[in-house]
This record gives structure tokens, C-alpha cells and sequence, in this order.
């Protein structure tokens, strides 16, 4: 078992780029070395600093900038010359600059969360005896509001809390009903890899309430028997006596492509309109198709400002996103924005 | 590798990158396991050399090299996975708009069901015990659990993978 394992882990392909990379985070590491930060803002933001070779290599080798939700260096870039998020994304997401600061400073910091949901919290998670973090507490929030203040954000409050590391206990144990659908998984993609089509995954489709609605099987551009797949792995459904569903989803790169652009573009306005508290904004989430920005506020709709509050916002964005530095990044992308109030009515 | 190590100390980087080399297609392998893509991943090799050269003098002994960059590379990957969560809010009624793969045609499928079946601690744990030969009380130091839960853990790994091991005709 051991050398099946070692050949599966193998197939992790080492991409040539590594060393290259390696070089480039000890050199990072060595600049500063030479030439210490002046407190108490570390420059180091090595997750968004990737350098403009990756850059070019990443788009060079697969043409793909694909969903992250990390605020790509070419979004940065453009965002560290607009004046409105500039501040904010000069030196990168400001819990990326916390953590940095935090670790530098000594604290055993194992995560910063940003829950998503209404309330602003940032939760600093540290490993460390309780005692020890009550005594640290206040040190520890001074520090982290000290870095959002310095990046102009006033939104948030910061929480410290104990990290608790998160473990299973025993063996998970499959239902009666979840061994059938999990068989029938297992024979759709064992059937379709044994009679030679070419597919991504098979992947189950699952309801709100974690009920199995329908089993999908991703497939790329260039497979065209499409249609036979679907009547083999309905076939095998049917032999079950089972109704779920079976869809194929067909694979373009170049809307992975796209989806990628708008995802990025979500997370920069995240934070951009989260972290400022006159946007009064709680939440923005997307629809991909049309691509639609909703952005969930604190204010209700028969507040006397509600209608200025949505204006800004709408404002920031649309100027944000017509912006030259952004053209390229926006390029064949239209979106809509909906505006919502605390009691749910649109705004704009 | 003591020398290297100590020349490394004194800031000599050439040192410090003939030491990385030899580890680092393991612990990109080991980034790759935890985020599941190539720029995630490499991302999170870039960022253990970062943080592993700047803070070279707080490495107890050059025995422990390989297990502090592993512990290195884990932590860092798993920030990476935690803050990618939260940035993005998504609400779930807009979930299923999303893509449902990570799109990494690199990735065979056994592999690719390893990495969605295990939790994040499974794969470490499998990874040392297979990949990289540890002992159980290896992976233990590494992974600071105690002993017994290495085993426990392992085991249920096993049991999840049983499965997709046959299915692989392993």
C-alpha cells in the first residue's frame, strides 16, 4: 500500500517554476533582513506580493487567472493606483498585514478569521494557555486596531479568542441510503472511465438540507459523446431503482476564465466597501450569470439617508470599476448591482 | 548540512537554497495536498522559503530542519485555506453558480479523491506515513498530536481511502 500511496502522491506534478519561486521567497526574506521594516508596519505581504513573474508565467503557461478569492497582484495593482481603495490594497489585505505583525511580535497567532455573516468581527485565533492570552489581549487588539486604522478601516471590531484545534472523533459511518448512493457514484465513474470518455469528475449534487438531488459529471469542450454518457450513467441510476438526476456540465476554460475576473473583483470590493463604515455595508455576495453584485446594508429603507448610502455605494463602484487602471481586468464584463436594506428592499 | 546551516544563519543565501532545494518538491507536494492547486500551492512554497530563511535562528537544532519546514509549510498552508474562506462572502443560495471542480486538469482522479476525502490533518498524516517513510512518532513530533491519535487518525484514514484504493486497482 505504501508505494501505491507514494505513486498517487507522485502525481503531483513539481511545476518548473518552483526553484524559481523558492529564490524568490528567500530573496524577500533577505531584502528584509538586510534592511529591517520600520515599525510598526511590516512591508512584507508575501501572499499578494507574488512578483511579477508569476504573474506572467501563471497567465503565460494556462492564459487562466481562475477564481481565486484572493485579490489577484494584477487587481492590486491596478486598486494601489486608484485612490479609493488605495490605502487598503497599497500593501495587501490588512489581516494578512495582522497576522505578519502579530507572529513578528511573538504571538502564537494559528488564524484570523473574518466570519462571513453581518456582524464585523475579525477573530484572532492564538494558540496559547488562557491565562496567557488574557494578559495578551489588549496588547494584541492595540496591534490590530492600530493596522486597520492605519489602512483607514473603522468597520470592524477585533476579538481575541483561544484557538481550539478541530479534530473528528471516531470513524464517520455511512447510512444505509448514503452506501446506495455512494455506490452508485462509484459505478457511474468506474463505468465511464472504463469505457474510455473523457471526464473531469463526477460530483453529486446535493439540495439545502443535504438531500442527494441529482449526480454531475463535468466534461470538457472536446468530448462530444455527451449524450451517451448521460444514457449509461442514467442507466446505472435506473438499475438502482433510484430518480435522481444526472446532468452533464460541460467545461469552458474561457468562462472559468471570466469567472475567475469576477470573483476577484467581488473580493476586492469586499473589502473595499466592508471595511469602510459610511458605506454601511454588511455583505456582498454574487449571481455569476447575470453577473450580479448584491450588497446587503445596515441602513433600512425608510431612513432618511438610505438613499444617499446607496448612491455612495453605487458610486464607489461604478467608479471603481470604470477606473483606467481596471479596463483590462473588466474587459467583457457587464454586472448589475442590487442595493439592499437591512429590511430587504432594494434601493437603487 | 550542519555548516550550510550555520552559514545560512549568517544570512548566506546560497547556503540556505542548496538546504530548501533538497525539500522542496516534498513540500510542495505537501502545500498541493492541503490547497489542491498549483498556484495556491506554489504560492505556499514561496512563502514557507520566506518565512524559513527570515527565521532560520529560531531553529532549535539542524536535526530538525526537515520537520520545521514541513510544520512550516502546513501552517502556511492552512492560513492560506482560512483566509481564502472567509474574504469572499458567499451566501449559499448563490453557491451553486460556483464551480464545482478546482479545475486542475493536472490532477489524476484517484488522487483527486484522496485529496477531497481526508480532512487537512488526515492528509498530513497520511502524507508523512507514506510519502515520506516517518514513523508514527515522527509524524507525532511533526503534527504535534500525541502518539495515539497519529494511529487513530491514520487509521480512519485508511478506512475512508479503502475504497477509493480499490477503486484505483492499487
Amino acid at each position: 500500500m505504501s508505494s501505491a500511496f507514494k505513486q498517487t502522491f507522485n502525481e503531483i506534478e513539481i511545476p518548473e517554476e518552483l526553484t524559481q519561486r523558492v529564490k524568490l521567497g528567500v530573496s524577500e526574506a533577505k531584502a528584509e533582513l538586510v534592511s529591517p521594516v520600520p515599525a510598526p508596519l511590516p512591508s512584507k505581504m508575501s501572499w499578494h506580493k507574488k512578483a511579477a513573474y508569476t504573474i506572467c508565467t501563471a497567465a503565460a503557461a494556462a492564459g487562466l487567472l481562475i477564481g481565486s478569492a484572493f485579490v489577484s497582484p494584477t487587481v492590486q495593482n491596478a486598486l494601489a493606483n486608484f485612490p479609493f481603495f488605495s490605502s487598503l490594497f497599497k500593501s495587501g489585505p490588512v489581516i494578512g498585514l495582522i497576522h505578519d505583525e502579530l507572529r513578528y511580535k511573538g504571538y502564537n497567532v494559528m488564524s484570523i478569521a473574518q466570519p462571513a455573516g453581518s456582524e464585523k468581527i475579525i477573530s484572532i485565533y492564538i494558540d496559547a494557555p488562557d491565562k496567557e492570552i488574557q494578559s495578551s489581549e489588549a496588547d494584541v487588539k492595540k496591534i490590530a486596531n492600530g493596522i486597520l486604522a492605519s489602512q483607514g478601516i473603522d468597520a470592524y471590531t477585533v476579538k481575541v479568542e483561544k484557538y481550539i484545534e478541530f479534530t473528528t472523533k471516531g470513524e464517520y459511518v455511512f447510512t444505509a441510503e448514503e452506501k446506495i448512493l455512494d455506490q452508485i457514484h462509484m459505478n457511474i465513474h468506474e463505468t465511464l472511465r472504463k469505457q474510455g470518455y473523457s471526464f473531469q469528475t463526477v460530483g453529486l449534487g446535493i439540495d439545502k438540507s443535504g438531500k442527494l438531488m441529482e449526480y454531475t459529471i463535468e466534461v470538457p469542450r472536446n468530448e462530444k459523446r455527451t449524450a451517451e454518457m448521460l444514457k449509461t450513467a442514467e442507466q446505472i441510476v435506473a438499475d438502482a431503482s433510484r430518480s435522481e438526476k444526472v446532468r452533464i456540465v460541460t467545461l469552458n476554460i474561457e468562462d472559468l476564465e471570466t469567472e475567475g475576473r469576477k470573483s476577484n473583483i467581488v473580493s476586492a470590493l469586499s473589502e473595499g466597501l466592508m471595511g469602510k463604515s459610511e458605506y454601511k455595508v454588511n455583505s456582498i455576495s454574487h449571481k455569476m450569470n447575470p453577473f450580479t453584485l448584491i450588497i446587503k446594508t445596515s441602513v433600512h429603507s425608510k431612513d432618511e439617508n438610505a438613499q444617499k448610502v446607496s448612491a455612495n455605494i453605487q458610486n464607489a463602484i461604478d467608479e471603481f470599476l470604470s477606473s483606467p487602471e481596471m479596463k483590462d481586468y473588466v474587459k467583457g464584463i457587464s454586472y448589475e448591482i442590487q442595493i439592499l436594506s437591512k429590511d430587504k428592499k432594494k434601493l437603487n | 548540512m550542519q555548516q550550510l546551516i550555520e552559514k545560512a544563519k549568517r544570512g548566506d543565501d546560497a547556503a540556505f537554497l542548496e538546504l530548501f532545494n533538497e525539500y522542496q518538491d516534498l513540500l510542495y507536494r505537501m502545500a498541493f495536498l492541503h490547497v489542491k492547486n498549483k498556484d495556491d500551492a506554489l504560492d505556499v512554497v514561496q512563502e514557507t522559503a520566506y518565512k524559513s530563511f527570515k527565521n532560520l535562528s529560531t531553529l532549535k537544532s539542524p536535526h530538525y530542519f526537515k520537520t520545521w519546514l514541513i510544520k512550516i509549510t502546513m501552517s502556511t498552508a492552512i492560513d492560506l485555506l482560512r483566509k481564502k474562506k472567509k474574504i469572499t462572502v458567499l451566501k449559499p443560495e448563490y453557491a451553486e453558480s460556483l464551480p464545482t471542480s478546482d479545475h486542475d486538469i493536472a490532477l489524476s482522479l484517484s488522487l483527486k479523491e484522496m485529496l477531497n476525502t481526508l480532512t487537512e490533518e488526515e492528509k498530513s498524516i497520511v502524507f508523512l506515513k507514506y510519502y515520506d517513510d516517518c514513523t508514527i512518532q515522527e509524524i507525532a513530533d511533526t503534527v504535534e498530536i500525541p502518539l495515539g491519535t497519529v494511529k487513530s487518525v491514520l487509521y480512519r484514514a485508511l478506512g475512508k481511502l479503502r475504497k477509493q484504493v480499490r477503486r484505483a486497482d492499487l
